[in-house]
């Protein structure tokens, strides 16, 4: 009987440990594939626009029903340079983590411009909060637009609307002057 | 090590492991909170406010291969069955009808039963016809319909998924949006 009950108890803490590692775990992988799980150099920290097929993957979106883009970043070694060129429509730059939490995102209307840069930096680490010198973040906040997030590793996803088909040629050629440039501190 | 402990052990293991993953899907399953206010058949894991997202939300959409709506930009909600209740069968005629959406971008897709899959047939706000009392409606059928017509193809059973993009970028809770009702009208 008391054999039983230890098995029992090793079941369950196995099943424990797989249920959390199923929900908090297994959801990083996933995002790690739908990012395109691309983990060569040359598709780091550089933006590129979304063929069909991957923005169906990523977004659920037809190429005739929206325009999209991406940046893979890793700021683990310095400072993210988002430069935007959005067309004049409904646009949206979301910020996710490489663990699919969403960290920062912006549409049109807040922006209030079709053209903005944004600096995106790794939020400081404890140790860095109680020894570090603040006077980089006051400067960095006081410079436009800055994103501080707690993640080095991530995706900012370009988004916007398609009005009708034929929008498409002009808005690539509009976004693909966008631009995502690692600046090393 | 004796045989029978060997098995016994991967017995326990194996009763583990699935226990584990099951009750995990259960109960991301399960998260499914944010009902909206027409009522219908029309779930959101995702209630649009929270500023913290729970594991288990987040889980739902990258397990089946979705990024997450993001905060105040996006809301997504997902019907597997019509307004009494019954699956979504691909060889019945459906009408989705009710209150122009109130978004500047909105998408309902047609994609299988499971979700995991990109959207098969879809339409967004641009392309919609709306009908002249300024409500929307939607035929899903096989057969060709005039107007707002999805076609399920060669699937048995399908989900809807509707996208609502508010763009107003403030926090807007799923719970307050009004959603159109999914009637089953003849199967063939």
């Amino acid at each position: 009987m008391r054999a039983w009950l230890y098995w029992i108890a090793v079941a369950l803490l196995i099943g424990a440990v797989s249920h959390l590692s199923y929900v908090l775990i297994a959801p990083s992988f996933a995002m790690q594939r739908l990012m395109g799980g691309s983990k060569e150099d040359s598709q780091i920290n550089r933006f590129v626009l979304l063929d069909a097929t991957e923005q169906l993957r990523l977004l659920g979106e037809t190429p005739t029903e929206a325009l999209s883009g991406k940046c893979i970043f890793d700021i683990s070694k310095g400072e993210l340079s988002v430069a935007a060129e959005m067309p004049h429509t409904f646009w949206s730059l979301t910020i996710y983590s490489d663990k699919g939490a969403d960290l920062y995102t912006i549409n049109d209307r807040q922006a209030g411009t079709d053209k903005f840069k944004l600096t995106v930096k790794q939020a400081p680490g404890v140790l860095d909060l109680l020894g570090g010198d603040q006077s980089e973040n006051t400067r960095a906040l006081s410079d436009g637009w800055s994103v501080e997030i707690p993640e080095p590793h991530g995706i900012a996803v370009f988004w916007m609307a398609l009005e009708y088909p034929e929008q498409r040629k002009h808005f690539s050629d509009i976004l693909s002057r966008s631009a995502c440039t690692l600046t090393p501190t | 090590m004796r045989l029978g402990s060997v098995i016994k052990a991967g017995g326990i293991l194996f009763f583990g492991v699935m226990l584990g993953v099951i009750s995990a899907q259960w109960s991301i399953e399960k998260t499914a909170t944010a009902m909206t206010a027409g009522g219908g058949p029309w779930e959101s894991w995702f209630a649009g406010t929270a500023s913290i997202r729970d594991p288990y939300v987040n889980a739902h959409y990258l397990m089946f291969g979705r990024l997450p709506p993001a905060l105040g930009q996006e809301l997504l909600f997902e019907a597997v069955h019509d307004d009494d209740g019954a699956a979504l069968d691909a060889s019945c005629d459906y009408v989705i009808q009710g209150p122009r959406i109130s978004a500047r971008w909105w998408q309902l897709a047609l994609t299988n039963e499971e979700k995991n899959q990109p959207p098969l047939a879809s339409f967004t706000s641009p392309h919609f016809i709306g009908e002249p009392d300024g409500t929307i409606r939607v035929a899903i059928s096989r057969r060709p319909k005039t107007g707002n017509w999805i076609n399920p193809g060669d699937l048995s059973r399908f989900a809807l998924v509707l996208k609502v993009r508010p763009g107003s970028g403030l926090n807007a809770g799923a719970s307050v949006v009004t959603l159109p009702r999914i009637r089953r009208e003849t199967c063939s």
